[in-house]
């Protein structure tokens, strides 16, 4: 609900780059399978060993954050480039070409980096605790998406639109 | 990062296109029937609760079908999985509803819409997107089942992204039927 009040609180910004409300279910939904992919590696490889159950980027860690990362690169620019072409086709205005870009790639990295150290820190304090990770994050990371996405999304859309 | 990385990259984003396709119409209809309205600044309070409430709930009936079916409980088990589902879908509803009103009455300038329609928008659109989602999710769980696969695994991502369709499409029409502005 606090997502909601952050977008109704930014009527007049997404009446004037409706672009955004175009793009934000898929934004929502790239960061959050991104996020449930890593808290089920997190949770296998702290399982099978892979990963020590400690505070270290390990390269284990480091393989899963660049390959979601690129991933989530690859995504974001499919979603924006897909979302371009109907914004184009339907007239949706989405301000300047430079600036949007700027706000989804901005919105999708800094989200994907904040979650990607709660949930690596959460995994390890669950696991240390003898609790399966997935159980407690799975859901938690969903409803952190869903509140962090439109904010960070109004956030940089104020800052570079 | 070259072999296994890339390995997980390219898996990753290859089953995100589909998700990315799926959620481009839920956006579309978010912004040719939602945004236009003059009661948008207070309907979209209730949007991303509406969203993720889909699919916690819709998710959990898809998962139990699909434990059901593999443990063998499937018959037995179904009807109380209908009615429970819907049940928890309307007291959901209801209390996005009720937050939505006190958030509104705290945020919004303008005049605030009906009582009631705080509280029939959210109910109505969940109650019909179930409606539609559970036979839906039935069958594909069954089909899914039939054909040797393990329903867990195929079901529920691709659920989620039908009922991101179909709450945004009910909530439009529920707004129509109710005469929302």
């Amino acid at each position: 609900m606090f997502s909601g009040m952050a977008l109704s609180s930014a009527e007049e910004m997404l009446s004037t780059i409706p672009f955004l409300v175009l793009i934000m279910p898929a934004m929502n939904d790239v960061i959050g399978d991104m996020c449930q992919v890593l808290v089920g590696r997190f949770s296998s490889h702290l399982y099978i060993g892979l990963i020590p159950a400690q505070l270290a980027f390990t390269p284990r860690v480091r393989t899963d954050f660049n390959a979601l990362f690129t991933a989530l690169v690859l995504s974001a620019g499919t979603m924006l480039g897909i979302n371009l072409i109907i914004s184009l086709i339907s007239g949706i205005s989405f301000g300047s070409l430079f600036s949007i870009i700027l706000v989804v790639f901005c919105t999708a990295l800094s989200l994907f980096l904040t979650m990607f150290v709660t949930l690596f820190f959460g995994a390890i304090y669950i696991f240390k605790r003898n609790k399966d990770p997935n159980n407690f994050l799975i859901p938690i990371t969903t409803s952190m998406i869903d509140t962090l996405s439109p904010i960070f999304m109004i956030l940089f859309t104020f800052l570079f639109a | 990062m070259r072999d296994d990385g890339w390995k997980i990259a390219r898996e990753a984003y290859s089953s995100e296109v589909v998700s990315i396709i799926i959620n481009i119409f839920v956006g579309l209809l978010l912004t040719l029937l939602i945004l236009p309205r003059a009661s948008f600044n207070q309907i979209v309070i209730m949007v991303p609760a509406l969203l993720s409430a889909r699919g916690n709930i819709s998710g959990s009936y898809s998962a139990r079908v699909a434990r059901d079916l593999i443990i063998g409980q499937f018959k037995k088990n179904l009807r109380d999985n209908m009615i429970s589902t819907v049940f928890l879908s309307t007291i959901t509803g209801f209390v996005i509803g009720g937050i939505a009103l006190v958030i509104a009455i705290t945020i919004v300038p303008s005049p605030l819409l009906p009582v009631h329609v705080f509280f029939l928008l959210p109910i109505l659109s969940m109650s019909l997107t179930m409606v539609a989602s559970i036979p839906i999710s039935t069958s594909f769980n069954h089909l899914v089942f039939k054909r040797g696969m393990n329903p867990s695994n195929i079901v529920p991502p691709i659920m989620t992204s039908i009922d991101d369709i179909l709450i945004i499409f009910n909530m439009f029409l529920t707004i129509a039927l109710l005469g929302v502005p």
